[in-house]
């Protein structure tokens, strides 16, 4: 049992980060219906910008946050004006092509202006692990799970409490009769890839503090799209869930069955839920009329 | 480009060692070509495989550093008997297609002298038999499989010290720091043909050794952590933990093992994770690691050629922290040895003459970067001797326990002998009491 425990503690722990960008793919996606493939990438440049302000330019971790955040938000606001906007309308593959071409280009742009020595980065959170019933649980794991519940009580509050988040809500679900009653359909879509990239770099950031920081980072991204899809497309706690659902599945995986069948369990998993529910688990049946 | 000049300069000016002499032909102009190899009057090709952008970018781009600034000093000389030699740079992605594609393209597309590369040990094993049919010499690849020496391949010409080598100094080399004549053992490895391999092999001594051999686990390349790896590793509790893989998998392995408490643990990695970024990623648990290398790092002590090394290195505008990776070493004096080979076959220069040229090198003085490299006609394993190092926190770097020699009793020699009837347990002892 206390096995099991463990597995499922390391699994929440991994789980959360998961959930965390898959929260961001689904903000952007409620609000633009872009199905971002660049989100991994836009993670991977969040750990490698801490480990910038932190190790190249020495700054406090909290003012490292500070400005990591605010750079997230930048390029979500850029990424929506030069890419999303222009393609508002197209047809769907054109728009995930362009998010393809996006991910290219941030991974080109990362292997030339860091090279692609992993960066070690000296986490500013203490190496203390607490025995709890024989379960080992890290204070950098706790720390992760903290931020992640918080994170997600500060979006729930935004969306049932803001008048902005009420706003993403109202064109998420119906964007002719959102922008009919006066929504800015424009400040709606900047804020969602803002919001998104800022989720995906808190993501990196966490990521950073488990030890290195590669250009492969952008892979465990991946991760988040069965977590999406178990979850739902266009829910929001359902990302959450999703995310722990795979996370501590692939470390359950991986303790009884072995390293190299965990990704298998997790997508045996996807494929369960999509057999019993295709719209995921707190997805919403898309009635249409033929 | 000044400093490039001044270098060569100093450089021509010094002469004298073998490096010097391999471009010391560089004035007199080739009349020979074959074009169809690579090969033209005023210059060569030579392709290089490796992960440019995938798992292992990282260490396998700064081989290709070494191979680049030691190449790049070469033709500001003049080059070899009066050829520049040109690299062919291919990005495998860490995947086997990929990299079959990249070298049927330098086989015969573009065709090239030489290859240097083949790191990945899975594309290693696929490709060794084109190899063979192709007749391509093959000078300096980041990992020896036994695939490509046994059966006998004579256009593999091996530069980076076996896995056999390896484990042989591994198993010895704890057995006499832990006292423990039967240990009980597990190998942590990347999930790689290489890692499989890894483990077979330190299966094979614990056994030898009258110990148990409480198995082999793997993880992923890219994993964030390794705790599942970690917690079966604490349940099993192992008098010792060979580890296998780069930086991606050492960083994780060590901050997980130290969560679950293996801390007092001893642990052997493999070449490629003498790496600082390895040791200080836990030093609870560091201080019980130790790497088994055949290359010596640039900031590593008494290491006579990593003067010229840091200077070609700089030159070409690497940074310490990629000359200071034994992986630098391992390119750079693969460069070496295929530029001195180059030297030897003259101005006739074919895949066939290159390969004849270097299968007679013999004690080729590195400055201390590697063991002497030496050929023979049945012999493809060029660096036959490795050593343990372990990380000294306050120096920042990790140091050399012996000499080469004091090894050389370990080694087996298995991917050629199919056999550890010969291998000793106790053979690292007399390092100690020294």
């Amino acid at each position: 049992m206390t096995e099991f425990l463990q597995l499922v503690i390391s699994g929440l722990a991994v789980g959360c980060i998961y959930g965390l960008v898959a929260l961001g793919f689904v903000l952007v996606y409620k609000a633009t219906e872009l199905f971002n493939f660049a989100h991994g990438d836009l993670m991977m440049v969040g750990a490698f910008l801490i480990v910038t302000t932190v190790v190249t330019m020495g700054l406090p971790m909290w003012l490292s946050a500070v400005l990591v955040i605010a750079a997230a938000a930048l390029m979500g606001i850029v990424i929506q004006f030069v890419l999303v906007r222009p393609m508002l309308g197209q047809p769907l593959l054109a728009v995930v092509m362009v998010t393809i071409g996006l991910s290219l280009i941030i991974r080109a742009a990362m292997l030339i202006a860091y090279g692609p020595i992993e960066r070690s980065f000296p986490s500013p959170i203490p190496r203390r692990t607490y025995i709890w019933g024989g379960v080992r649980v890290s204070l950098s794991d706790l720390i992760i799970i903290g931020l992640t519940v918080l994170c997600l009580l500060l979006f729930a509050l935004f969306f049932k409490r803001s008048r902005l988040g009420l706003e993403m809500r109202a064109t998420a679900e119906h964007f002719e009769a959102s922008v009919l009653s006066g929504i800015n359909a424009n400040k709606v879509f900047t804020i969602a890839l803002a919001l998104g990239t800022i989720l995906a770099a808190l993501g990196g950031m966490f990521l950073a503090n488990l030890g290195v920081v590669n250009l492969g980072l952008g892979e465990i991204g991946l991760l988040a799209f069965p977590a999406i899809v178990i979850g739902g497309l266009q829910s929001i706690h359902g990302a959450v869930i999703g995310g722990l659902i795979v996370g501590v599945v692939e470390k359950l995986g991986a303790g009884y069955l072995g390293n190299d069948v965990k990704y298998v369990v997790v997508y045996a998993v996807l494929l369960l839920v999509l057999l019993v529910r295709p719209y995921g688990l707190f997805g919403e049946r898309e009635i249409v009329r033929v | 480009l000044g400093v490039v000049a001044i270098v060569g300069l100093l450089a021509a000016a010094c002469g004298g060692d073998d490096d010097d002499d391999a471009s010391s032909g560089g004035e007199e102009a080739a009349t020979f070509e074959q074009p169809d190899q690579g090969v033209f009057t005023d210059r060569v090709d030579i392709g290089v495989i490796y992960d440019q952008t995938g798992a292992t970018a990282s260490t396998q781009t700064v081989f290709f550093a070494g191979i680049e600034s030691y190449i790049n000093r070469v033709n500001e000389e003049g080059g070899v008997n009066g050829r520049q030699i040109n690299l062919l740079q291919e990005d495998e992605k860490y995947d086997v297609p990929t990299a079959l594609a990249a070298y049927n393209k330098l086989v015969n597309q573009t065709p090239t002298l030489a290859i240097m590369g083949l790191n990945n040990s899975s594309f290693q094993g696929a490709v060794i038999e084109d190899v063979a049919s192709d007749e391509i010499p093959i000078v300096g690849a980041e990992s020896t499989t036994k695939a490509a020496l046994n059966p006998f391949n004579p256009w593999f010409f091996a530069l980076q010290c076996t896995y056999t080598d390896q484990a042989d100094v591994a198993v010895a080399y704890l057995i006499n720091k832990t006292g423990i004549e039967n240990p009980s053992a597990v190998a942590l490895y990347g999930d790689v043909a290489s890692g499989q391999e890894w483990s077979g092999l330190i299966e094979e001594r614990i056994d030898a050794a009258g110990g148990e051999f409480l198995g082999g686990i793997s993880i992923t390349y890219g994993s964030t952590e390794a705790d599942a790896q970690a917690q079966e590793i604490a349940n099993l509790d192992p008098d010792m933990i060979f580890l296998h893989g780069g930086v991606s998998i050492g960083v994780p392995a060590l901050t997980s093992l130290e969560k679950f408490g293996v801390t007092d643990t001893p642990i052997a990695g493999i070449f490629a994770l003498e790496s600082a970024t390895v040791a200080e990623a836990s030093e609870a648990v560091g201080a019980n690691f130790s790497a088994i290398n055949c290359y010596s790092a640039g900031n590593q002590p008494d290491v006579p050629g990593a003067e010229q090394m840091i200077a070609d290195a700089e030159a070409n505008g690497v940074e310490p922290e990629v000359y200071n990776a034994t992986d630098f070493a391992n390119g750079y004096v693969s460069a070496m040895v295929l530029v001195e080979g180059i030297r030897l076959a003259g101005n006739e220069l074919t895949r066939e003459s290159l390969a004849a040229a270097l299968e007679t090198i013999e004690d080729f003085d590195t400055g201390g970067l590697s063991p002497n490299v030496t050929f023979g006609p049945d012999d493809r394993i060029g660096v036959a001797s490795v050593r343990p190092y372990e990380f000294d926190y306050a120096e920042g770097i990790f140091v050399p326990v012996g000499n080469y020699e004091d090894y050389e009793d370990c080694i087996t020699n298995e991917y050629l002998t199919e056999s550890i009837d010969d291998w000793d347990p106790t053979c690292a002892n007399e390092v100690a009491s020294s």
